[in-house]
């Protein structure tokens, strides 16, 4: 405990006697960290509509000849879903296209029969997620005297595959911006390694072990990296609230903001990014250390 | 206290800084290692301190066997030595009281022991009133004594030395001395390598002479070591 709370106050004096010199890099991480989180809740936003939109709430179940309505009600009410029915005769079903087909006149004059009599089911909208439509479809799909099942099930694959290209990108941008922000750190701890080259050779000469001389480092870091996400976390709300206010004023949407889980496992990621650079960093510098006598 | 049998060094551009050393040193002597530039004087010392490592032959340090040391207990070895240099090796832009805190921190000491321990040398040292000094300021001969202040804060059971007297005049040199002469008395194994005669007649030690990285002479019984 005594060990850790040298270090911890020596990183921080370390991270202070360098802010000046630092700063440059500090907000490169910083810009690359708000670039990063904007895209993110951008991305995040956007997903999160694509589940919506996708997991359409209504499924429409076409009856084989001679099922009557009733008994297949009966069958989808053991389903036990949150959900409510409308069956449709097929004068229903006529009256429904020519609902959603205001200007077409043709079908005015179609004989009813040859509209399909379907039961409409709407699940519920706080039961409407995570994929919930689509297997009670294909629930549906295998009930006796069911002949087909629609669900917007073209529109959903559509958007998924838009929804795993996003996610692949995040990854992406997730690796570039690991390693940008590891190099990053990686420097400005090299370069207050060679500030102090001359004191950590006379540390060595006296006996310091290598805990000794790269703790304080990897807390330096710590604390360099917290700066910048703290200043990126910031611009990030201020970034969300300006599109909020002032982009999407009129359009009746707004940004799905990631939960606080999210930036804190960032942050995690991020400690953990630049704990292993300093390391790498402090451990190659000590070994390519020469003797204080050579200096 | 330090045994060396049949110790050979050799550089990394392949030529050999010390051949076939055997030397035996008991717990407090003073020894003087002199010889001409090349002579392999420093060499030696930094063997003792493992900063180099022996390409042959053993190295032992109160019966242990430090010529093999991994990085890590190398550290845990200089605890138990001190090392003075020619060039001081300071930290100019520090004060006086930050160059002796060096060593102690690596023992995580609080404050308090850290200043007493500090005060106590510097008085000895009678340099008490230069605590908080930057030493880019102090005198050579100053330095030096900051410098054998920093090597002794610890209380080492081994002190060496690279020339501790030849960048000062001959009133500091004899302070400097003085020092290392008074801590040799207390026990401590003082190991000086150094070209100057004056303080060799001046302050008697056993001496030992080296030449191409040969022991030549030990004087320790007064020999000329055969096939030197």
């Amino acid at each position: 405990m005594h060990k850790l709370k040298y270090a911890a106050i020596q990183g921080a004096i370390i991270f202070s006697k360098n802010l000046r010199k630092n700063l440059a890099s500090i907000l490169t991480i910083a810009t690359l960290l708000f670039f990063y989180l904007a895209v993110f809740s951008v991305n995040y936003s956007a997903s999160k509509a694509i589940d919506k939109v996708s997991d359409i709430k209504t499924i429409r179940i076409f009856l084989e000849e001679g099922v009557s309505q009733k008994e297949m009600l009966k069958k989808l009410s053991n389903l036990q879903m949150p959900a409510s029915y409308k069956s449709y005769t097929k004068s229903d079903a006529k009256q429904r296209v020519l609902r959603l087909v205001p200007g077409a006149r043709n079908i005015q004059k179609l004989p009813d029969n040859l509209f399909p009599e379907f039961i409409e089911m709407k699940i519920a909208d706080y039961a409407a997620v995570n994929g919930l439509v689509l297997e009670t479809a294909y629930k549906i799909e295998k009930i006796g005297g069911v002949k087909t099942v629609e669900y917007g099930k073209r529109v959903g694959e559509k958007l998924g595959k838009i929804k795993r290209t996003s996610v692949l990108f995040m990854l992406f941008i997730s690796v570039l911006t690991g390693l940008s922000s590891a190099i990053i750190i990686f420097n400005t701890i090299r370069l207050s390694l060679f500030r102090s080259k001359r004191k950590i050779m006379i540390y060595k000469l006296v006996g310091a072990t290598r805990m000794f001389v790269t703790s304080p480092y990897l807390f330096s870091s710590l604390i360099e990296a917290s700066f910048a996400y703290v200043i990126a976390i910031f611009a990030n709300q201020l970034f969300i609230k300006g599109v909020e206010t002032y982009l999407l004023k009129d359009s009746y949407f707004l940004l799905f903001t990631p939960p606080a889980i999210i930036y804190i496992l960032f942050y995690l990621l991020l400690t953990f990014t630049a704990l292993f650079s300093a390391l790498f960093c402090v451990l190659s510098f000590l070994r390519r250390l020469r003797s204080l006598n050579e200096a | 206290m330090v045994e060396l049998h049949k110790v050979d060094v050799v550089y990394e551009d392949g030529t050999k800084g010390l051949k076939d050393l055997d030397i035996h040193i008991d717990r407090g002597e003073l020894i003087y290692i002199t010889g001409n530039s090349g002579a392999g004087k420093t060499s030696l010392l930094r063997l003792l301190y493992g900063d180099l490592m022996p390409a042959r032959g053993v190295v032992k340090l109160e019966k242990k066997n430090i010529g093999h040391l991994k990085s890590a207990n190398v550290a845990y070895l200089r605890r138990d030595i001190g090392v003075v240099f020619q060039d001081f090796k300071l930290l100019e832009d520090e004060t006086v009281y930050d160059n002796l805190k060096l060593p102690l921190e690596i023992f995580y000491l609080n404050k308090t022991i850290i200043q007493e321990r500090i005060y106590s040398l510097l008085k000895q040292l009678d340099l008490f009133t230069h605590r908080d000094f930057l030493v880019r300021k102090l005198s050579g001969g100053e330095k030096q004594r900051i410098a054998l202040a920093r090597a002794l804060i610890n209380d080492p059971m081994l002190l060496l030395a690279d020339e501790p007297t030849g960048n000062l005049d001959i009133k500091n040199a004899d302070k400097v001395m003085d020092i290392l002469l008074n801590k040799s008395k207390k026990g401590t194994t003082t190991l000086i390598a150094t070209h100057d005669k004056r303080i060799i007649k001046e302050y008697p030690g056993r001496i030992i002479y080296l030449e191409h990285g040969k022991l030549t002479y030990d004087s320790a019984g007064g020999r000329k070591i055969q096939n030197a």
